[in-house]
């Protein structure tokens, strides 16, 4: 063979395996790059579960989850510094709405209305609203975390009081005296010294004019009505001794459910069989209902809900939006999230489907007593369900500024000066509070 | 004069014979040492001057983490200082620092003269026994102080048939972290004092024996001026271990993933918070404050500590 031919041979075998190597390119799936906080192998499990019901997407895709943090502060912060270096966004953010407005103000969120815009007539208000951040498409929701009470129907029928028919806070004051003189080592609620962090925001969030601060920095926490309700509610409850003393999350906190110590809890739908893990210790899991929260704090939502946020020059931004969006904003994707992780759907036809089959809810073959006993849907029934509808027609969101996190530590610690009479009157607490957020936030717009 | 220039000359002979060596080294010789201490000078350099010197310069910028940095002079500081949180958690970290410390070194040095003396048999189980507290994660620990301290349930008020709220109860839950440090910290200074007292001469002992010195005679005349430089080196570290203290206040206050309330948490905290709230100026300057009173109150220690050991 002649040189030249060789040549030739050598370079129509070049373009031969450039073109092969083209072609297995493109039909090799793109890894979307997904941060979260925690464990991930619910996440994990979920993708797999996803991938037989969307094969289609899957062959194009799969999905690389990364725990990031022990707790969403710390996935922030790790976005923080992808952000400053440039170079090592990922696909998608989970964070909680708390935490959007500091990102979305910024900027540096891609906008996702044209990617969700078939899907937005089946999600609900609750979804929608989590969402939207000042007018704009920036997240996908990923749980709305309404508030739910959940609590002991055999407790509460024996002292005769009707959660649902409590409608101011003296009524709730006088459910929580009627309980009390009913069961004297029992309480309505728990509330201690130092109340849980979510406790603030999500009272908070019933009022929809309430907000920290205006755009121009001018401070209302002393002066909107809504904080004063806040502290005084909050004082009055504690300094009542109508609470069991102990705060959510505390070393005596399970323990008194188990104890009957505590006949309810003002808490959200947080997912993951929470509370049910909880209950189901009790004496008594079959007695627990839930309900919304009381009329004059009904509205809201806990921190707002859990959302997916993609950064803007995310490396695969179009095909991870529609990655989530199949996921939480399909009726089968919405359901099969549910399925392995208690988190209920945001979308209507997901909450009409587990509606139905929380009618005459079926144990999964392959899954344990144990679990079945677990299950959302075996434990409630259609109570949850039915709650967590009525609740999404009641979500609203605090209007977070971007300096929500420094602003609730501040309120956090006038609480507790408060209630330790520290403070002598809730007005005193409220204008210390404020004084510290002018001295150490300043304008929270102009973070 | 004469002897100057004689000196001089001496000096200047001196000089040449060395330069001669290490002109008779070669390269590899002279660049040996130098390349195995470069990991460390690199470590040093990359992951720690830098990083200081990055937050030092960051202290005086409002800086959310990205975007762009705006300068804000010494503001950050006269707002860290200006802050009542920031002097309630000087305060209670001071308080941890003073109230374990006494009590721990004590306690260790205690029992490191009882294991180390005869009154003792069985040393070998005694050791590990005292140490174990010290390899059990400062969290762990933590959660296991928050059941033993918990008002309804705890084993501590169990035993005692009562419903103190020791963690609620701001004044008597800062007592519960000071029992922890002190719980945790005492293998390790008593690991560190036993070695302090086995390298003291005995000979020195026997001849106090011979003299009819008691063993408190002993123990107070010989043993703690000898162990000077030990206790100097144990109050310097665990003062600056203490002053950077985050995980027992925050485990046993904290709930759900918040910190500790502010009347029992660390100065620490103002850091972390700040950083949380994406502040990253002044968590920085928050953190070169603290540095300077952890440098001070070093000083301070050696400066009475170390005076006495020279007196000694």
């Amino acid at each position: 063979m002649k040189h030249r031919n060789l040549v030739h041979l050598f370079i129509a075998l070049c373009l031969l395996f450039i073109g092969l190597g083209l072609v297995q390119a493109q039909d090799e799936p793109v890894t979307l790059t997904i941060w979260h906080w925690g464990g991930i192998d619910d996440n994990n499990q979920q993708d797999e579960r996803l991938a037989e019901i969307y094969p289609e997407l899957f062959e194009r895709i799969q999905v690389e989850n990364l725990s990031v943090g022990a707790n969403d502060a710390e996935v922030y912060q790790q976005f923080r510094l992808a952000l400053a270096s440039g170079d090592t966004l990922p696909d998608a953010v989970t964070m909680n709405y708390i935490a959007l407005p500091e990102f979305a103000s910024a900027g540096v969120l891609e906008d996702l209305t044209e990617c969700v815009a078939p899907y937005m007539d089946d999600v609900s208000q609750a979804g929608q609203a989590l969402m939207q951040y000042d007018g704009e498409t920036v997240a996908i929701p990923k749980q709305a975390k309404s508030k739910l009470w959940f609590y002991r129907t055999d407790m509460f029928a024996e002292a005769g009081i009707d959660p649902t028919a409590i409608a101011t806070f003296e009524d709730f004051m006088a459910a929580a005296e009627q309980f009390h003189a009913t069961f004297p080592d029992a309480y309505l609620i728990n509330l201690g010294a130092q109340p849980i962090h979510y406790w603030y925001f999500t009272m908070l969030s019933h009022w929809s004019e309430s907000r920290v601060a205006t755009e121009d920095g001018e401070y209302l926490v002393a002066s909107d009505p809504s904080f004063n309700n806040l502290f005084t509610w909050t004082k009055a409850l504690y300094d009542a001794e109508l609470t069991f003393r102990t705060d959510d999350f505390s070393a005596d906190w399970n323990q008194a459910f188990a104890d009957n110590h505590v006949g309810s809890w003002l808490s959200a739908s947080w997912g993951f069989n929470w509370p049910v893990n909880e209950f189901s210790e009790t004496p008594n899991p079959e007695q627990w209902g839930v309900t919304l929260w009381p009329e004059f704090i009904r509205a809201g939502a806990e921190a707002g809900g859990g959302i997916v946020v993609v950064p803007r020059g995310a490396p695969n931004a179009e095909l991870v939006c529609e990655y989530l969006a199949t996921q939480f904003l399909t009726t089968d994707g919405s359901v099969n999230y549910f399925e392995g992780t208690g988190v209920i759907p945001v979308t209507r036809s997901g909450l009409d489907e587990l509606s139905a089959r929380a009618e005459n809810p079926v144990q999964p073959e392959g899954m344990s007593d144990e679990d079945w006993a677990r299950n959302q849907l075996n434990f409630w029934g259609t109570d949850l369900i039915d709650a967590m509808a009525a609740s999404y027609d009641v979500f609203q969101i605090f209007p977070y500024d971007p300096a929500a996190s420094t602003e609730l530590e501040i309120l956090r610690q006038h609480m507790e000066s408060l209630l330790a009479g520290r403070h002598e009157t809730v007005q005193d607490a409220l204008d210390a509070a404020q004084a510290d957020m002018e001295s150490q936030i300043g304008n929270p717009y102009e973070f | 004069m004469e002897t100057k220039i004689h000196r001089k000359s001496e000096s200047l002979s001196i000089n040449q014979s060395r330069t001669k060596r290490k002109q008779g080294k070669s390269w590899g010789e002279f660049l040996t040492p130098y390349l195995f201490i470069f990991p460390f000078l690199a470590f040093f350099l990359i992951f720690f001057l830098g990083p200081a010197l990055y937050s030092f310069v960051l202290s005086f910028y409002r800086y959310r983490g990205y975007g762009e940095a705006q300068f804000a002079g010494i503001d950050n500081y006269v707002r860290a200082l200006d802050y009542h949180v920031f002097w309630t958690t000087l305060e209670n970290t001071l308080f941890y620092w003073v109230g374990h410390a006494v009590p721990m070194m004590a306690l260790a040095f205690f029992l490191a003269v009882l294991v180390n003396s005869k009154l003792v048999v069985h040393k070998n189980f005694f050791k590990p026994l005292i140490f174990l507290p010290q390899i059990v994660a400062s969290v762990a620990s933590a959660l296991v102080f928050q059941n033993f301290f918990g008002t309804h349930t705890g084993a501590l008020n169990n035993m005692l048939g009562t419903d103190i709220p020791w963690l609620e109860d701001m004044d008597l839950a800062r007592w519960a972290v000071v029992i922890l440090l002190v719980w945790r910290g005492i293998g390790y200074w008593f690991i560190i004092f036993l070695a302090g007292l086995t390298s003291i001469n005995e000979e020195v002992n026997e001849a106090a024996t011979v003299d009819g010195a008691s063993s408190f005679q002993k123990l107070f005349y010989i043993t703690i001026p000898l162990m000077r430089s030990t206790f100097l080196f144990a109050f310097i570290v665990d003062g600056i271990v203490t002053l950077r203290l985050f995980a027992e206040p925050n485990v046993l206050g904290g709930r759900g993933g918040a910190l500790a309330p502010v009347e029992m948490a660390p100065v620490l905290n103002l850091v972390v918070n700040n950083i949380r709230g994406a502040r990253f100026g002044d968590a920085a300057a928050v953190g070169w404050i603290l540095f300077v009173i952890t440098v001070f109150i070093t000083i301070v220690q050696y400066l009475i500590l170390g005076r006495r050991r020279k007196e000694q």
